[in-house]
């Protein structure tokens, strides 16, 4: 029966083992490190009028894209803005500007703007700026708004393209995207 | 009593065997089956008679013993050379026979609770046949034909067992329809624990390690725990040594799809010194590079994965110990094709049809990848308790630890240094089971069992959250046999207490939640005579809801969908009920088993009506809900075998799986199937021995059950299949090497299964020829 009192031992030693080892597995307080984009801002200078600026932001307020706000773009019919986009991760305490670090990748991100809605056609964005290929990359851009189109609605879509698999051409799309957004406008 | 009986009864063998001299040109074999302690006679033994040098195994005949424990067996054709007697509550005897020589012989069989009855009575026949439920076991000899793949890859072979597949490195086994959570895979004695829940992650098992599988389908959780709902994978170790001495097998394998190579080292045994110790090492490796489909090469698909594992154990007249100790590592690429960003990067992949850029083949392994390292201890001992039976101790303790590492930090092209995520899973567990001395034809054991878990966040990333769970059960099952029948029943209760960390913007919750069922299950199985033998059950099973389930919020990545769980979701119950059919005949073998499971809040993602908006694009978006469930269908399969060195088989698994709440089928249920084989069996020719040629079609049919607009794209179409295999014992000295050669789609077919995870992406493998060597050496036992 020493064989049968061992076993037993053994079986309440690891049971033992069971209860000590109750904090092993503690909560953390760190929501995640992963690098994410959880705010975009996008604001657009009058040329002729600087004073003139139209802003929207597009705001991830819980990182994980359950609770969003989504700004409206105003415009002024018949203007011609310059644009930049700001992309921060804004559940970081200070907000970490993300722009800078697309600055340094430009060659392999590009943005891609479009229209929908009833202004389809009578905005044109045009992306001023270009990395070492010379290819677009998006950070700055014009906004032209046709005369007449006061009253009318529609969206702007925002796409940011990451390349890594396929190379930058400076047309196609990549099949990463880091944003997908599109923001509501509206003219003046 | 018995010295008075014998004579009569040889008396009666003699007549018998006289008789038989005189009515055709055929053998009869005759013996008797003793108990090996008191010498009685034994009723109602199964004897099976088979040829050996038949490798498929079907030339077999069987019957049972009389009252005395006397058999007798008509010969025909078949000159058997191998008895396998098979009686509960004794260990099956295996022995070598002479039926040319020998008039009579008496079979001496050993009371089971001298040898301690290990987690598997081994023994394939007899653990198939004697089932109430639907079970198939595969032993040394055919998993040395599906030697080198991962371990669900094998199991395709198993009817009513398909596989999800994240390429070749990574394969889920899926038991008539469910897997990961639904399905408990019994390693070395313990519920093997990883981080189930998520489709791309394989069971971290060595797939050279098992010497006996043991698929069970449908529930088990009166056996096996709550997590059982879908059916039990056993693997057992090959049992340690018990006679003196030391050998091994060295096994090697290539393959030529991936260029992957395989290796596995096992050194087992006995020693007299320290009170007969046993021991066993094994070591194996497996690497490849990318696979290949008929049209181009998936970047980033190989792998490398290293176990090791050791045992030893003592053996005695009053008890055993044995300690199983294990570390398995793999390091394995995902296709880069499969990784990308929004819903119209899926898309545009679709429309494609092939991946964005197309590479040469390496056997680079780069991110994005998974890293993981399961250490496994198992440890039982079992005591004989005087008269009332065997107590037995099980103990695991296991750690799973995944990394899974980003194609690149989000905004550079360098791969992180840091892994996306990082889980540590440590699962303590320990079981107490009683045995009793089988007593009235009741042969039954109780017992207690706990667990418990806890699951830590190593770095960055909060795919699931902290949690620590305990689990309690108490359980007793009972089996009353007389003659050809046998009834069983059995009931557990478990109970299981659960706090999860859940983390949303930065503040940590705490949430507890606690479980508890009561299972049962009765079963019966029945023996019909002439070879034909009838199992069936019905039993209930549950399940808690799983972590993910719980908590998972927002992106998966690789699915492009937004999953939502839901923190009130209850345990899923089942009541299923299973029917099998076998038969043993000398031309015909046969294996058939239909089933329903019906399953109450079983737990699925729901699609929700208007699509999840992220910074990232805007996905279909998934909540975790509830409805009732049911799947039915049936698999089964059947040999016939018309000459000594031909048979042709047929192998199939039908499935209908519902929501019936929603009235529309589930998603991602694998397809109906079917397998054709032709088969060649030769003793011996051209000096080899053993030779087997065998010639198989695989039809799978297209999935045309889905609930329509939740998935991205339909199901793919069906395909064939063709595969070769040709294998032969080459004796060389003291020492019989197999080897094999097989060719896995022979025409080199292009197709996609819809339980592939890149089937959005790329096809499946083409042509794979596979060559296999398993070279025995030592003594043998």
């Amino acid at each position: 029966m020493a064989f049968i009192r061992s076993i037993l031992f053994v079986f309440f030693a690891g049971l033992i083992f069971f209860a000590c080892s109750e904090d092993s597995v503690s909560p953390s307080d760190d929501p995640g490190e992963e690098e994410l984009i959880s705010r975009v801002t996008i604001t657009l200078t009058d040329t002729s009028n600087p004073a003139n600026q139209a802003t929207a932001i597009w705001d991830d307020t819980d990182g994980d894209g359950t609770a969003n706000t989504i700004g409206t773009l105003t415009l002024t019919a018949g203007a011609t803005y310059t644009g930049t986009i700001l992309l921060e991760n804004a559940l970081e305490s200070p907000a970490e500007n993300i722009t800078l670090e697309i600055e340094e990748e430009d060659d392999e991100h590009q943005f891609f703007y479009s229209v929908t809605g009833d202004l389809d056609g009578d905005i044109t964005l045009a992306i001023t700026d270009t990395d070492d290929n010379n290819y677009p990359v998006g950070l700055e851009y014009t906004v032209a708004v046709a005369a007449g189109v006061a009253g009318q609605t529609g969206e702007m879509g925002i796409i940011l393209y990451h390349y890594d698999d396929v190379v930058k051409d400076g047309v196609s799309p990549s099949d990463e995207s880091d944003i997908d957004i599109s923001i509501p406008l509206t003219v003046n | 009593m018995y010295s008075f009986m014998k004579p009569v009864r040889w008396l009666l063998i003699a007549i018998l065997l006289s008789a038989s001299l005189f009515a055709q040109n055929s053998t009869r074999y005759a013996g008797q089956v003793i108990d090996g302690d008191t010498g009685k006679g034994l009723p109602g033994a199964s004897i099976v008679l088979q040829s050996s040098r038949n490798r498929t195994s079907n030339q077999i005949i069987g019957t049972t013993s009389d009252e005395d424990g006397v058999f007798l067996l008509e010969l025909q054709s078949l000159l058997p050379d191998s008895i396998e007697i098979i009686y509960l509550g004794y260990e099956t005897l295996l022995a070598e026979i002479f039926p040319d020589r020998e008039e009579d012989r008496v079979f001496q069989l050993t009371s089971i609770l001298i040898e301690i009855i290990e987690e598997t009575t081994f023994g394939q026949r007899n653990l198939e046949k004697e089932s109430s439920q639907s079970l198939t076991v595969l032993n040394e000899k055919e998993l040395e034909r599906i030697r080198g793949q991962t371990l669900a890859e094998g199991l395709k072979e198993v009817a009513g067992v398909t596989v999800l597949q994240t390429g070749p490195a990574v394969s889920k086994p899926v038991i008539r329809g469910l897997h990961s959570q639904r399905i408990t895979i019994m390693n070395a004695g313990v519920a093997q624990e990883g981080q189930q829940w998520g489709g791309d992650h394989g069971p971290a098992i060595d797939p050279f390690a098992p010497a006996q599988i043991e698929v069970l389908r449908g529930p088990a959780t009166v056996q096996y725990g709550s997590n059982a709902i879908g059916g039990v994978i056993k693997l057992s170790p090959k049992r340690l040594r018990s006679s003196y001495g030391v050998a091994g097998k060295f096994n090697l394998n290539g393959f030529s799809n991936n260029r992957q190579g395989a290796a596995s080292l096992l050194i087992e045994g006995r020693t007299e010194r320290f009170n007969g110790l046993s021991w066993r090492m094994q070591g194996s490796s497996r690497r490849a590079g990318d696979a290949q489909t008929p049209g181009y090469v998936l970047n980033n698909t190989g792998f490398a994965e290293f176990s090791g594992a050791a045992t030893v154990g003592f053996q005695r007249e009053s008890g055993s110990v044995r300690a199983y100790y294990s570390h398995f590592n793999t390091d394995l690429g995902i296709f880069r094709g499969a990784h990308i960003g929004t819903l119209n990067d899926l898309e545009r992949a679709l429309e494609r049809g092939e991946p964005a850029r197309l590479n040469s083949f390496s056997y680079e392994i780069d991110a994005p990848k998974q890293s993981i390292s399961h250490r496994l201890l198992s440890v039982f001992a079992g005591q004989r308790i005087g008269h009332l039976g065997m107590l037995e101790m099980q103990y695991g303790w296991q750690q799973n630890h995944r990394q899974e590492f980003d194609a690149h930090s989000r905004f550079s092209s360098e791969p992180p240094k840091e892994a996306a995520f990082d889980l540590e899973l440590t699962t303590y567990s320990g079981d107490l089971t009683f045995r009793h001395t089988p007593a009235n034809n009741f042969f039954g054991s109780f017992g207690v069992s706990f667990s418990r878990q806890g699951n830590a966040r190593q770095s960055s990333g909060s795919l699931i959250p902290n949690f620590r769970a305990y689990n309690a059960a108490v359980f007793a099952l009972e089996k009353w046999t007389t003659g050809n029948l046998t009834l069983e029943a059995g009931a557990r209760y478990q109970y299981r207490w659960q706090k999860a960390f859940v983390e949303r913007v930065g503040a940590v919750t705490e949430d507890t939640n606690t479980y508890q069922n009561l299972s049962g299950a009765v079963g019966l199985n029945y023996q019909l005579g002439a070879g034909w033998s009838l199992g069936t059950n019905i039993g209930t099973a549950w399940r808690p809801p799983g972590i993910n389930e719980l908590y998972s919020q927002g992106l998966h990545h690789g699915s492009a969908q937004c999953e939502f769980g839901n923190e009130n979701l209850t345990s899923e119950s089942s009541l299923s009920a299973d029917i099998s059919v076998r038969h043993e005949g000398e031309r015909i073998q046969l294996s058939v088993s239909a089933y329903n499971n019906s399953i109450t809040d079983f737990i699925y993602l729901q699609p929700r009506e208007n699509l999840c908006v992220t910074i990232r694009g805007a996905f279909p978006g998934f909540d975790y809900a509830q409805a009732n469930a049911r799947l039915r269908g049936f698999e089964g399969e059947f040999f016939f075998h018309p000459t000594l060195t031909y048979q042709v088989g047929l192998r199939g698994s039908f499935l209908l799986a519902d929501n019936l709440d929603a009235d529309e089928p589930l998603i991602y249920m694998p397809a109906n199937r079917m397998r054709l084989m032709h088969e060649f069996h030769l003793p011996t020719a051209l000096g080899l021995d053993e030779l087997f040629l065998s010639y198989q079609t695989d039809f799978v049919a297209r999935q045309d059950r889905f609930p329509a607009g939740q998935d991205i794209v339909d199901p793919p179409d069906g395909y064939v299949l063709h595969n070769l295999e040709f294998g032969a014992e080459m004796p060389i000295g003291n020492t019989t090497p197999r080897f094999s050669i097989s060719v896995r789609n022979i025409l080199d077919a292009s197709y996609r299964s819809y339980q592939s995870r890149y089937r959005y992406f790329a096809d499946d493998p083409g042509r794979d020829i596979v060559l296999r060597v398993a070279i025995p050496f030592g003594q043998e036992e």
